[in-house]
């Protein structure tokens, strides 16, 4: 039963592990995704109360991280300003909006098959982590199948020589920016259904977890190493930890401080292991 | 063939800053012809050629290819002029493997499903090994990543990669810099391979005697400008070394 639990809670922070691990590979970093998840909650819920339908309250809030996700991309490959401030500034303004629309308060609809989503089981796995799932066989043919794949690596390990052989370096960038974007469209979708209810703030937090879970999962902070497949292992060994220290008592502030730790010594870890295994040439 | 000349480069001026990297540089490349381009360190011999090939911008001049006169703001313009450049080093990309490297920027790949663009990685691995064989290099795994390879095996790789791709001018910067003697003469002789099959060489390189054994023209930059332009039959070492360095030394005393 727990383990069902498990799958259940770890899918929004898989699919966002998984977008976080493609930025980082560019040698980026996208710290708007958290609150990219509330605004869509908040988008997303606000329609379901609407008269338009759920397929385009999906599609709108879709749509709103995907314009986030560009938006952060175009700034960052053209402008050339540094990620890490970009995407703060994106995760600011995209927190505030959510606070803004919704009015400080918590958002209901009348209930409807939306909310069915995240109960339903797929011969006992959740419809959410098959989707989760979904995405993260695309994204593995993506990276080893694709040359846009090679080219993520390639930005990351030396963007120059990328651009050099004549491949648009902007381009890419920028997808990959919309990618994580839609991964936390996905990602606040799912929550928003899980819920039940469209809440401003129920992406605090999930950036640190998705950096956390990438860079447990080996994915280098310098770009171009690491493979996205552990970064999707660790999100879920993250949010079986955390589970595991909710079940021994302990509270949503405690939870934090253990992925603080394990993010750490989870580093530590890595370090010492590729040291045994994979000596330097 | 169209124009007199395959490259023609007139009044070519670029500043980085306050410095001037370049003034008022002509380069003309005939067709088929090995051209080696000299000149003192910060002489402006790779700023040209990045012009030449797109990754960087000039401030002024004029470059016509084949007769026409082009534009050439990034690099995607040179490669579909048919120019091919092996930058010193910003060549290869060191997470990937060799075989993805040969082929950066032109994978084959193939739609599946009509929708997505699935990377052919058999038939570049084996146009990779079909090819590096050809040109006689050989190395243990095709999907070695490039970081795990020595100096000279990247270099080695890099210009393969070039010469792959050579369409009508390919621009080699110091193609030898790295190699050891047996390598050296190894490219050397590829250079000569390339002539016969109808591709004009720009060759940039430090070693007067690889210029020399390779080269049909010589032209000297000294400080940004032209300081001449000579065949190789009808000049001696020491008169470059009087061009590059503007005849403040002696040949003699600096060769020894």
């Amino acid at each position: 039963m727990n383990l069902k639990n498990i799958l259940l809670h770890s899918s929004a922070l898989a699919i966002l592990a998984l977008g976080m691990s493609l930025v980082m590979l560019t040698n980026g970093i996208d710290l708007s995704v958290g609150s990219l998840v509330s605004l869509v909650s908040i988008v997303t819920a606000g329609l379901l109360g609407s008269k338009f339908g759920v397929l385009f309250a999906i599609f709108s809030g879709i749509l709103t991280a995907s314009f986030f996700g560009i938006f952060s991309g175009i700034i960052i490959s053209r402008i050339k300003l540094p990620p890490f401030i970009v995407t703060l500034g994106t995760m600011v303004i995209t927190a505030s909006l959510a606070l803004v629309l919704c009015g400080g308060e918590t958002l209901y609809w009348e209930k409807n098959w939306f909310n069915t989503i995240a109960l339903k089981y797929f011969f006992g796995v959740p419809i959410l982590f098959c989707i989760v799932s979904i995405f993260f066989i695309l994204i593995m043919l993506l990276i080893h199948y694709t040359s846009f794949g090679s080219y993520i690596y390639g930005i990351g390990s030396n963007e120059e020589a990328l651009r050099l052989c004549g491949v648009k370096v902007k381009l890419y960038k920028t997808l990959v920016y919309l990618l994580s974007g839609c991964f936390a469209s996905v990602a606040g979708i799912m929550l928003t259904s899980r819920i039940a209810s469209g809440n401003p703030i129920i992406g605090m937090g999930y950036e640190f977890e998705a950096i956390a879970a990438a860079a447990i999962g080996g994915i280098s902070f310098i770009g171009g190493k690491g493979n996205p497949a552990f970064a999707f292992l660790s999100a879920v060994t993250i949010t079986m930890l955390t589970n595991g220290l909710g079940l021994m008592g302990f509270t949503t502030p405690w939870q934090y401080c253990g992925i603080g730790a394990i993010l750490v010594f989870g580093m530590f870890l890595n370090r010492i292991l590729a040291k045994v295994s994979l000596p330097e040439r | 063939m169209k124009g007199n000349f395959l490259l023609e480069l007139k009044g070519i001026s670029k500043k980085f800053g306050g410095v001037t990297a370049l003034q008022n540089v002509d380069l003309k490349l005939n067709y088929n012809e090995i051209l080696a381009v000299v000149g003192d360190n910060g002489a402006g011999k790779s700023t040209l050629m990045k012009i030449i090939s797109g990754a960087i911008l000039q401030d002024s001049g004029k470059i016509i290819f084949e007769g026409k006169e082009v534009s050439i703001k990034k690099p995607q313009d040179s490669l579909s002029l048919g120019i091919q450049m092996c930058y010193q080093d910003l060549a290869l990309i060191d997470c990937l493997n060799i075989s993805n490297n040969l082929f950066l920027g032109r994978e084959i790949s193939e739609k599946i499903l009509g929708v997505a663009d699935i990377l052919n990685i058999k038939k570049m691995r084996d146009l990779s090994i079909q090819h590096l064989k050809n040109l006689g290099i050989v190395v243990g795994n095709i999907y070695e990543k490039v970081r795990n390879l020595s100096g000279g095996q990247r270099q080695i790789i890099a210009i393969s990669r070039t010469v792959y791709w050579s369409n009508k001018l390919i621009i080699l910067d110091e193609p030898t810099a790295a190699l050891g003697v047996k390598e050296s003469k190894k490219v050397l002789d590829l250079i000569k391979t390339l002539k016969e099959k109808d591709i004009s060489i720009i060759i940039i390189s430090h070693n007067l005697q690889h210029v020399f054994s390779v080269a049909e023209r010589v032209m000297v930059l000294r400080m940004g400008q032209n300081a001449g332009d000579r065949v190789i039959k009808e000049i001696d070492g020491d008169e470059v070394v009087k061009m590059i360095t503007g005849a403040e030394f002696s040949g003699q005393e600096l060769l020894g």
